[in-house]
This record gives structure tokens, C-alpha cells and sequence, in this order.
């Protein structure tokens, strides 16, 4: 039996009149490529920033590897293994490649940095977190330009160096915000190459407009609808779903 | 054969370093209303901001009446005759429905458009609610003066980014009625939808965008009956 | 008879309010629509007094007085509008802190200006006789002038409210401040009316000084005493509000006459500056600004949010440098030999003034560095850090008067004090960003500053004196003031050997904050200058972090003030010297000058700074006029500052030589039109 990684249960979120979360209860089983999917205004963003802890439920509970993570900061979740990417690319744009992935690093090892060597120690003087960031910086094949800074990089090597930073702080489970936004079909492959490459064996929650990615990569898809959820399936049940259907088409059949 | 009202070609173009728009070719008659449509994501108000110019595209080209718009500024491009009915309506919120109307009428350079009572007159909810503010006012009224507002400026091109969404079905009517209405009086009407029973109802003509690009277009008559294309780009895929 | 006291009171209460309005209406609207917080607030108020003095001159009291309120705001409302043109537009979309910098640079010009112009002794407003009389109303005696201020500034603000709600124009920026993009979005150019936006309020700034300058008088400080309370009323109302600023202005104006009235708190002079405006000994509306901060920043009748539109970033001066580190490195070590030789080039030359000036240049430069910590690092803009240098040099003076001489506890005692009074600043300002940010920690330095005046073991408005330092610990050194002996004929005396404590204290306080920036602690805080939610969502606490960078800033800057308080050309420690808020403003100008986000370039642009200052100095009594420009210069040309001007140049010459596809960094991305 698989464990669950990630579980929420009545997830709501109002704000004022308008509650853009309704009752939410999924789970994303170890290992599993979970895409999240909807018209807009579905509510896919907000769901997703309430897993993360940018904005925290009017009801509900999100559990992660079993623990309540509901009240827990944002930086927190990261440290327990939840990590996100950001669909606007939001890397440190004057720092370096390596610099960017080596912070990424750190925070996981904040723990075993004293206050002393936090304010004293050179930071490239720490073996495990400089391991690390080689490694990260191979995987995502940004190796040679790590001392280039962020900002003067080509748009796709940003994007990968966004997964890189995700990829440093090793999660369990990485919440990826349309990670192939403004891209080309070219881009987009690259990508979703290079996320199954780094990713593929953790688990994975996506949010995407980009409805023929999603049903190639996806294990299981969601699919929201104003607030609340429609459908939970395998690609294959989601297309034949008429509801779904419904909601994207908006009854055009008729 | 006249030339298009409207002319896209080949347009490029996004925010920063995120291209959405990737080569966007596409012509709106003149007289005619057409739609484009697409799954949120896909760029269809980055389509409408482009030709507003609040963003300038990083390539191809854009031209209206004639004259290439592409680089000018919004506050020209409006006045060249565009009206722009943003999403969310963007009407200002703590100004009333008269000033509302009002401030189209300013940025208008021509003499001969509906005055604020003509507008008023059209929308009888308004005048009902004419030194109100804005911002009381509910949604479908709020789509209403967003409209007026840009009839104001007596434009040969309105455009429109989802002005159903949120909206109950009954309002909904509503838009279609006055969009068809407006048509009728002469105004070519590009209206960018989300929900595609109302877009290929209002439009002649649909052009479909996926991933920043016009991946097909036609009669929205035609669209209609094609299911296959309608699963493709606009649904959750073909099942096979 | 108490009653009529009373209301004696208040009518002096709304008269201080009514300038409190006008002045707070413009510069609510100009922040409303334009984004832009405008320092220079106080010195177009007093620029209105200024150009009254000179067009009543010609005419007498009686007319002069008229046609002065005419046309001295029309002068200074076209004067508005040109600085609009020339300096505040360029810099849309940049950080609200490079606005902030502009004016304070325009506030040192403006001033200076008025000095060269006008002269430095306090000078009477001609009023008409007839309304400078007395006059009883049951029983309540005021001036007719105070019924005249009331009146005429309650018409003004109808007039302007009319202008705002009633007509065409006024619409229209009501709409900009609504939604700006949406403006250009029915083809109306917004930045036009900008110019109009500024221009209408410096002219009620000017009025407010008119009104006020006939009140009481009219003398160079007056714009400066004015600005803070200015601010305390926009907040308090609600940036963007004019109802906000009518309805703030007439409070703070009663609460603070008021206060005053009932406590009993004198009002203090220095120098050629006359203290008009009460300071706030009502320490209660300080505390009311930081309430309504932290409470609803948005103010009571606000409706913007806390971030604004155009969010830009902090500049930094080492990115992209042409010399390698280990060049740097190289010079670094140059200038500290050259440094530490130069007292003896001093001595040769016989003049140990300029000793003086180097010991006050190094105490800025740790200041200054300090500043760089949290700004250039951490990307926070404190606008009251002079309250730790304050706090420092205070604590250093109390604990060399009332406890130990030794310098070592005196710096010791005066960092960490400090430290903890950052610790509690910090943590409660950084519950608010940006704009609202800087407002609160300037409530708190003006808060602190205000409070000084008030207790007697800091010596109220005198300060303290007497005090000295002990080289030493214990029993084991000397005093300062006795360290004197000769050495191959010259006289080496206090201003050496503190010279050499101030070089070496220096010297030590970089080397730690170069070594914290390249340890991990250092390296969080340049994340969150460059994007603070990655560095949250890469696991950081960010608000962790930011205290403890303010804490770390803090104590440095309270080692700055102790050393101030040590230096034996210091004899006196008062509270303009150490608290005004125009030093928070002035170790940001030097911050700017040399460089953020580098360490040394801070320390460059006190060097900068203090020289050209003595240099100036001694040619013109219009220095400050000169550094504001040139600051104005910088903050458009040069942001990223002096330590950035060779790869400028490098990149001018390539640029030149051949087309290459270098990134430009020195505009963020500004989308087209925002």
C-alpha cells in the first residue's frame, strides 16, 4: 500500500463573498505525478498557495507525509520536504548560478550550522552543502555557466535553474506552477524532459493550462471547476469524462 | 475586397522574459464580429493587450485602419479609435457611473460619439444608478459601464477581454444581446472568450490560440459542429 | 476662565491644523497618484513664506500681504511643476526609495537655496494691521489672524476639494489614483497631469507657509520642522486620501496644541533655527503613526494597499565590477596604510584640524556601513536609522558620566543597548514593507528623538556635557583628554590616539561585515534583497533574518554613536546633533554616494561627503546646495554610486567600440507602460 504524501480534507478558502476554494479533499499518493487542471477561475492557484502556506485556509486541513501542516509557516513546509516552483521565473537574478543553487542547499542544512559559523564561516567552506550544489548544478546541466549571474541567462536556462533551486532543498514532493508558461512546444518538451530527468522520482503536483502535457505526463489529474472539485482520474478517465467536458466546452454539443 | 479593420501578423510578444505570444497572425473585417478562444493561459489578453498597447510586442506587426499601431502607446492606440473593455471591467471604482462614462468621453478625440446621456439612455440600469459609484455596483452593471465607457469614444473597434465571466446566464443574454447590437450600429466587435457556447453565438468568424500561437480558425459555424477540433484545443484532448 | 482657555486652545489647534491640512493635501494626492513621497514638502512651504517676504517689500503690509498670497503659490506651484518635469519623472518605476533620495537631495538645494537668497536671520511676515488684532468673543481671546488662517485655509481646502470632485481635471487624477493603466486605457496621457498634480500641491504647501510664516515667522528651519508632522498626518489619514488628510491634519493639529498647552513643555531654540512648529512633544502622535502602521497601514480613510504599483529594486553598486577581487582586495589594503599614515602627513603640515575631519568622516563611515547592511544587503529602508546612532552616542555619554570611563564598556555598553533597542524596532517594523516600512522606523527615530527633549538624565534640550573617555579598563590607561607626548618635535595629543581607535574600530567593524556577507547568514540576506518570496519558498525565515540584520545595523550604528560620544572633539551630546531625522536621511545620502550593497562604498561616500563638504565649505557658504545636486545627478545618472562609475565608463567605451549584447543593469525591466 502506498503511502500518501500529500492529503488535504475540506480545504476551503473564502475571501469575503467569494470562496475560491470549496471543500477540497484530494491525495497524492508517494511517488505519484498529480496534475491539477480547470477553466479559469477554478481555483487552481489558490489551492495550490494553500499547500504551499502563502495563504491559509478559511476550513480544512492539509496533511503532509501524515502530518498536519495547516498552521506550519511557509518556510517551514520547505524544510519538512515541500517544495514549490514559481510559474514567473524567481531566481535570484543578481546572484550566480552556483550562488542561487548553493542558497538552496543551505536552508536544508540550516540545522547543522551554529549561530557562529552562520555569521563567521566562509560559506563555500561547508563540504556537504558544496557537494550538493555540484551536484544540483549537473543535473540541471547548468554546470558551466554557474558563475554567470542569474539574470543574464537565456530564458529556458532560468527556468532551469528555478527547478535547480527546487531540486537543492530535496522534496518529497515539489508543487510546480505552470512550469511551461509562455513557452514554445519546443521549450515545453525540453522541459517536461528535464523535470522527468531530475524529478521523476519524487512526487509531483502540477498545475497547467497546457492540457496535451498534462494527459501525456500526468499519473493522475484533478480537475477543478469554480472552487470545487470535478473529477479525479487517470488521464484516459478525465478525457472520456462528460462533466469535464462540460466545463471546458460549456455544453457546445447542444 | 476591403482591407481588414484589424491585422495581426505574426505577432511575438509577453511580459519580461516570458514570451506568451509566439507568432500570432490573425485579421478582424470590418463589420463583423469575431472571437478568439483558447483555454486560460494561452494568451488571448496578452493578444488584446498587444493591440491596446500596453505591452509592446518584441516582433511581427499590428495594423488598424491602416496604420501600423505596433509601437504606439495605449493612450494613441485608443484614440486612433479602439475602445477596450479590459477583463475584470476595471471600471473606476470610486468614481460614479456618470464620471465613469465621463472619462471615455475625455479620451476621445472624436466629436461625434454618443454623449454621457446617450449612453445612459442606452443602459437603462445606469441611468437608474447614475451618481452611484462604481463600485456598488454589481457585476453585469459593472460590465455594462465598462462598455459605455468605451462607446464614449466612438470607436470603429471594440474590443473585448471575457466580458461574461462571473456572470449569471440571464446577464449573460444580456452581453450577447448588446454585442449584437452594437454590430448592427456599425462597430466591428473582437471579443476574447473563455466561454465558447456565448463566443461562436455573438461571432461570424473564431480564431482558436493554443500555447501563443492561432492553431485554427473559421466560421464559428463551422467550429461548432467540429468536434474534433473543439476536444483538441479547446477540451481535454481527443480520446483515442 | 478655564472654558474659554480651553477653547482658546483649540482655536489655536484647528489654526495649526487648517496648515496641517494644506500641507498634507498636496502631499497625500502627489503620493496617491504619482507614487511619490515628497521630502521637499517643508522646504515649498517655506519657499512660499520666502517669495511673500520678498513681494510684500515692494508693496507694504496692507496690499503686499494680498497679492503676496496670490502670487507667491502661483510662483511656487510653477516651480513644483518644473522639479516634477525635470527630476521626479525620470525616475518612474524605479523603487520608492530613489524618490525618497530625490527629494531629500531637492530639500538640501531648495534650503540652501533660501539661505543664499534670503539670508539666515529669522524674518517677520508683514500682515495687515487689521489682522493682527486681538479680538474677545465671549470671553475667548485669540488673534483675528487665527480666525482669518481658519477661514481661509477651510477655503482653500473646499476650493481644492471642488477642484478634486467637481471638475474635469480633478476627475481625472481621482481616476489615476484609482487605476492608472486604466486611464491611458481610454486614451488619456495620466503623466501630463502629473506634472499638474505636483505643481497644485506645492502651491497649497506654499500657502500653508504664507499663512503660518505670518502666524509666527518665518526663518530656515521652518520647512524642516514642518515635513515630519506633514507625514505623521498623511499616514495617520491615509496616504492617498485627501478626506484622510483633512480629517489627520485638524486632529494632529488639536492634539499637539493641546498637548502642548497642557504640559507645559517648553519650546526649544538652536541656533539660527527658531522651532517654530512645536516638536511634537506630544510623543502621543508618534505613537499613534506607528498604531496606525501597524494597524491598518493604509491609514483610517485609505483604500491602497500596502504594496504599490511600480516595484523596482534596490540598485546595487558591485554588480558587474571591472577590478577582480583580489585588485580590490590590493586597494582596500592600500587605502587602509594610506589611512593609517595620514595623521602623520597631518602633522606635518601642522594643522590638526583636519584630523577632525577625518575622525568625523570615519565615525559616518561606520555609520554608513551599518546602513549598507540592512539596505545594500538586506533590502530594507529604515528612514529613522539615526536613532541608533542617537541611542549610541547617548548611552556612550550616560555610561561615561554615571557608571564607567573606560571606552571599552562605554562602545560595549552603547552596542548593545542599541542592538536591543533595534531588536525591538525591528521586530515590530518589519511587520509592514516598503514605503510603510521606512514611515514607521521614522516614527520611532522621531519618537526617541522627542522623548530626549523630556527626561532630565539626558539633559533635555541642553544634552549632556562633562563627560570623557578613559583609554583603557579599570585602573590600567589614561584619559583621553591627558593622553599628550611628544615624538620627534611634534605634538601628539587626543585627536591622534582617537583617530587611530576611530581607524581601527573602522577597519574591524568592515572586515566583520565583509566575513558575516560571506558566510551563510550574509548570503540569505543578499537573497532576500533580490526576491524575498523565493527565499521564503527555498525554505528561509525571512522575518528572522531581516530582524537580525536590523539588530546586527543597529548595534553598529550605535557603536558609530558611541564613538561620537568618545571623540574628544565632541563636547556636547544633544538631540538635533544625534536624533534630527535629517541624519537618517544624510548617512543615506552617503550610502548612496559611494555605493550600496558593497561595504566599502558607503565608507567611500562618507569620504566623499564630509571632503566635499570642507572643501566647499571653504569657498562658499552654499556647500549643501552643491552635494544636493550633485546628489540629484546621482540618484538619476549614477544610482548605483561612486564604486559603480568605472565599469560605467568601461561599458561606454565597449559599448562604443563594438555593439555587444551586454545586459543592461541599470534599468530593472519596466514594462511599457507602467
Amino acid at each position: 500500500m502506498t503511502e500518501t504524501v500529500l492529503e488535504t480534507d475540506g480545504l476551503t478558502k473564502r475571501f469575503g463573498k467569494l470562496t475560491a476554494v470549496d471543500d477540497v479533499s484530494l491525495s497524492v499518493a508517494d511517488g505519484e505525478f498529480r496534475s491539477v487542471i480547470g477553466p479559469n477561475g477554478a481555483g487552481k492557484t489558490t489551492t495550490f498557495n494553500l499547500i504551499t502556506g502563502a495563504l491559509s485556509p478559511s476550513e480544512g486541513v492539509v496533511r503532509f507525509k501524515g502530518e498536519d501542516i495547516t498552521n506550519v509557516a511557509p518556510h517551514e513546509r520547505v524544510g519538512r520536504g515541500l517544495g514549490r516552483s514559481f510559474q514567473i521565473t524567481n531566481v535570484f537574478g543578481g546572484l550566480t548560478v552556483r550562488e542561487n543553487v548553493r542558497l538552496a542547499a543551505q536552508s536544508v542544512h540550516s540545522d547543522e550550522i551554529n549561530p557562529g559559523e552562520a555569521l563567521f564561516r566562509d560559506k563555500n567552506g561547508f563540504d556537504e552543502i558544496t557537494e550538493q550544489t555540484g551536484t544540483v548544478l549537473e543535473q540541471i546541466g547548468l554546470r558551466d555557466r554557474a558563475d554567470e549571474h542569474a539574470e543574464a541567462l537565456a530564458y529556458g536556462d532560468q527556468r532551469r535553474l528555478e527547478l535547480g533551486l527546487v531540486l537543492a532543498t530535496d522534496p518529497d514532493l515539489i508543487m510546480l506552477d505552470e512550469p511551461t508558461a509562455g513557452m514554445s512546444s519546443e521549450e515545453t518538451q525540453a522541459t517536461m524532459n528535464l523535470i522527468d530527468d531530475v524529478l521523476s522520482d519524487r512526487s509531483l503536483m502540477l498545475i497547467e493550462h497546457d492540457i496535451d502535457l498534462v494527459m501525456r505526463v500526468s499519473d493522475r489529474i484533478t480537475v477543478l471547476t469554480r472552487g470545487e472539485e470535478l473529477a479525479s482520474g487517470t488521464p484516459e478517465e478525465i478525457a472520456n469524462n462528460e462533466d469535464v467536458r462540460d466545463a471546458y466546452l460549456g455544453g457546445v454539443r447542444e | 475586397m476591403t482591407d481588414p479593420l484589424l491585422s495581426l501578423e505574426d505577432v511575438r510578444a509577453g511580459y519580461g522574459m516570458t514570451e506568451v505570444l509566439q507568432g500570432v497572425s490573425m485579421d478582424v473585417e470590418r463589420g463583423s464580429v469575431v472571437s478568439l478562444v483558447g483555454r486560460n493561459g494561452v494568451g488571448k489578453t496578452t493578444t488584446l493587450r498587444s493591440i491596446v498597447g500596453n505591452i509592446t510586442p518584441n516582433g511581427g506587426s499590428i495594423t488598424f485602419n491602416g496604420e501600423d499601431i505596433t509601437t504606439l502607446t495605449s493612450e494613441t492606440t485608443i484614440r486612433r479609435g479602439i475602445g477596450f473593455v479590459p477583463e475584470e471591467r476595471r471600471i473606476f471604482p470610486e468614481l460614479t457611473v456618470r464620471e465613469n462614462i465621463r472619462m471615455g468621453e475625455i479620451g476621445s478625440e472624436s466629436p461625434d460619439g454618443p454623449s454621457v446621456d446617450d449612453v445612459l439612455d442606452m443602459f437603462e440600469n445606469l441611468a437608474e444608478r447614475e451618481h452611484r459609484d462604481g463600485s456598488v455596483l454589481s457585476g453585469g452593471e459593472q460590465q455594462m459601464l465598462a462598455v459605455g465607457r468605451a462607446l464614449t469614444a466612438d470607436p470603429d473597434l471594440l474590443l473585448l477581454d471575457e466580458p461574461t465571466e462571473g456572470l449569471a446566464p440571464y446577464v449573460v443574454r444580456q452581453i450577447e444581446d448588446l454585442i449584437r447590437e452594437l454590430n448592427e450600429q456599425g462597430i466591428t466587435v473582437l471579443v476574447v472568450e473563455q466561454n465558447i457556447p456565448v463566443a461562436l453565438e455573438v461571432s461570424e468568424y473564431t480564431y482558436i490560440l493554443e500555447k501563443g500561437k492561432i492553431v485554427h480558425e473559421g466560421t464559428a459555424a463551422e467550429i461548432q459542429d467540429d468536434e474534433d477540433v473543439l476536444d483538441r484545443h479547446l477540451g481535454v484532448g481527443v480520446t483515442d | 476662565m478655564v472654558a474659554a482657555d480651553f477653547i482658546e486652545q483649540l482655536l489655536n489647534g484647528l489654526t495649526l491644523g487648517m496648515v496641517y491640512v494644506l500641507l498634507a493635501a498636496g502631499l497625500s494626492v502627489i503620493f496617491g497618484v504619482m507614487d511619490v513621497i515628497n521630502f521637499s514638502h517643508g522646504e515649498l512651504f517655506a519657499l512660499g513664506a520666502y517669495f511673500a517676504l520678498s513681494i510684500i517689500a515692494p508693496f507694504g503690509a496692507g496690499t503686499g500681504f494680498w497679492v503676496a498670497i496670490v502670487v507667491a503659490p502661483v510662483v511656487v506651484g510653477l516651480i513644483g511643476a518644473a522639479i516634477e518635469r525635470t527630476t521626479v519623472r525620470p525616475l518612474y518605476g524605479r523603487d520608492p526609495l530613489y524618490h525618497i533620495l530625490l527629494t531629500f537631495g531637492l530639500v538640501l538645494v531648495i534650503n540652501d537655496a533660501i539661505r543664499l537668497i534670503w539670508g539666515t536671520q529669522q524674518r517677520q511676515l508683514a500682515v495687515p494691521e487689521y489682522l493682527s488684532q486681538p479680538i474677545s468673543i465671549l470671553g475667548v481671546r485669540v488673534s483675528v489672524y487665527n480666525y482669518f488662517m481658519i477661514v481661509f485655509a477651510a477655503l482653500l481646502a473646499v476650493v481644492t476639494w471642488y477642484l478634486l470632485n467637481r471638475t474635469k481635471y480633478g476627475m481625472i487624477i481621482r481616476a489615476g489614483s484609482q487605476d492608472r493603466e486604466m486611464v491611458r486605457n481610454v486614451g488619456i496621457d495620466i503623466d501630463q497631469y502629473y506634472t499638474l498634480v505636483f505643481g497644485v500641491g506645492a502651491a497649497l504647501a506654499a500657502v500653508a507657509g504664507i499663512v503660518l510664516g505670518g502666524y509666527q515667522n518665518v526663518n530656515t528651519g521652518m520647512g524642516n520642522s514642518v515635513i515630519i508632522p506633514a507625514f505623521v498626518v498623511v499616514v495617520l489619514g491615509g496616504l492617498g486620501s485627501f478626506r484622510g488628510a483633512v480629517f489627520g491634519g485638524l486632529l494632529v493639529g488639536i492634539v499637539q496644541t493641546l498637548m502642548r498647552a497642557y504640559n507645559g513643555t517648553v519650546l526649544a531654540t538652536f541656533g539660527d533655527t527658531t522651532l517654530s512648529v512645536p516638536n511634537l512633544e506630544g510623543l502621543t502622535v508618534y505613537l499613534l503613526m506607528i498604531a496606525v502602521l501597524l494597524v491598518k497601514p493604509q491609514g483610517l480613510f485609505g483604500t491602497r494597499g500596502e504594496e504599490s504599483e511600480g516595484e523596482g529594486e534596490i540598485l546595487v553598486g558591485g554588480y558587474g565590477g571591472i577590478l577582480a577581487d583580489s585588485t580590490r582586495v590590493r586597494l582596500g589594503g592600500i587605502a587602509v596604510v594610506a589611512l593609517a599614515l595620514a595623521p602623520v602627513a597631518i602633522l606635518f603640515m601642522g594643522d590638526q584640524y583636519y584630523l577632525v575631519v577625518l575622525n568625523e568622516i570615519l565615525i559616518w563611515a561606520i555609520f554608513a556601513l551599518s546602513l549598507d547592511i540592512v539596505m545594500g544587503y538586506a533590502g530594507l529602508v529604515p528612514l529613522g536609522h539615526t536613532m541608533f546612532y542617537g541611542v549610541g552616542a547617548y548611552t556612550a555619554a550616560l555610561v561615561m558620566l554615571h557608571y564607567s570611563q573606560s571606552v571599552f564598556v562605554v562602545l560595549l555598553g552603547a552596542i548593545l543597548l542599541c542592538a536591543i533597542l533595534a531588536w525591538i524596532v525591528g521586530s515590530l517594523s518589519i511587520r509592514v514593507s516598503g514605503v510603510y516600512f521606512a514611515m514607521i522606523t521614522l516614527a520611532f527615530a522621531e519618537l526617541l528623538y522627542s522623548a530626549v527633549f523630556k527626561f532630565d538624565f539626558t539633559g533635555g534640550s541642553d544634552g549632556l556635557l562633562g563627560f570623557e573617555a578613559f583609554i583603557g579598563l579599570g585602573s590600567l590607561g589614561a584619559s583621553l583628554s591627558n593622553i599628550e607626548f611628544g615624538l620627534l618635535g611634534y605634538e601628539i595629543g587626543q585627536q591622534f590616539v582617537f583617530y587611530y581607535l576611530a581607524l581601527l574600530i573602522a577597519v574591524l567593524s568592515f572586515l566583520f561585515a565583509r566575513r558575516m556577507m560571506n558566510a551563510p547568514f550574509g548570503s540569505v540576506l543578499q537573497s532576500i534583497r533580490e526576491s524575498e518570496e523565493r527565499a521564503e519558498f527555498i525554505g528561509y525565515d525571512v522575518n528572522r533574518y531581516k530582524r537580525r540584520a536590523f539588530v546586527i545595523s543597529g548595534g553598529m550604528a550605535g557603536l558609530a554613536g558611541g564613538l561620537l560620544a568618545v571623540s574628544p572633539s565632541t563636547v556636547i551630546i544633544s538631540p538635533d546633533q544625534t536624533l534630527n531625522w535629517i541624519h537618517s536621511g544624510e548617512v543615506i545620502v552617503i550610502a548612496l554616494f559611494g555605493g550600496m550593497g558593497t561595504l566599502y562604498g558607503p565608507m567611500i561616500g562618507s569620504g566623499v561627503f564630509f571632503g566635499a563638504e570642507e572643501f566647499l565649505s571653504s569657498y562658499t557658504d552654499q556647500w549643501r546646495l552643491i552635494i544636493g545636486t550633485m546628489f540629484i545627478l546621482f540618484v538619476l545618472f549614477v544610482p548605483r554610486g561612486i564604486v559603480s562609475i568605472p565599469s560605467l565608463v568601461a561599458q561606454r567605451l565597449e559599448t562604443a567600440n563594438n555593439a555587444d549584447g551586454s545586459v543592461d543593469m541599470d534599468e530593472p525591466e519596466v514594462r511599457s507602460d507602467d
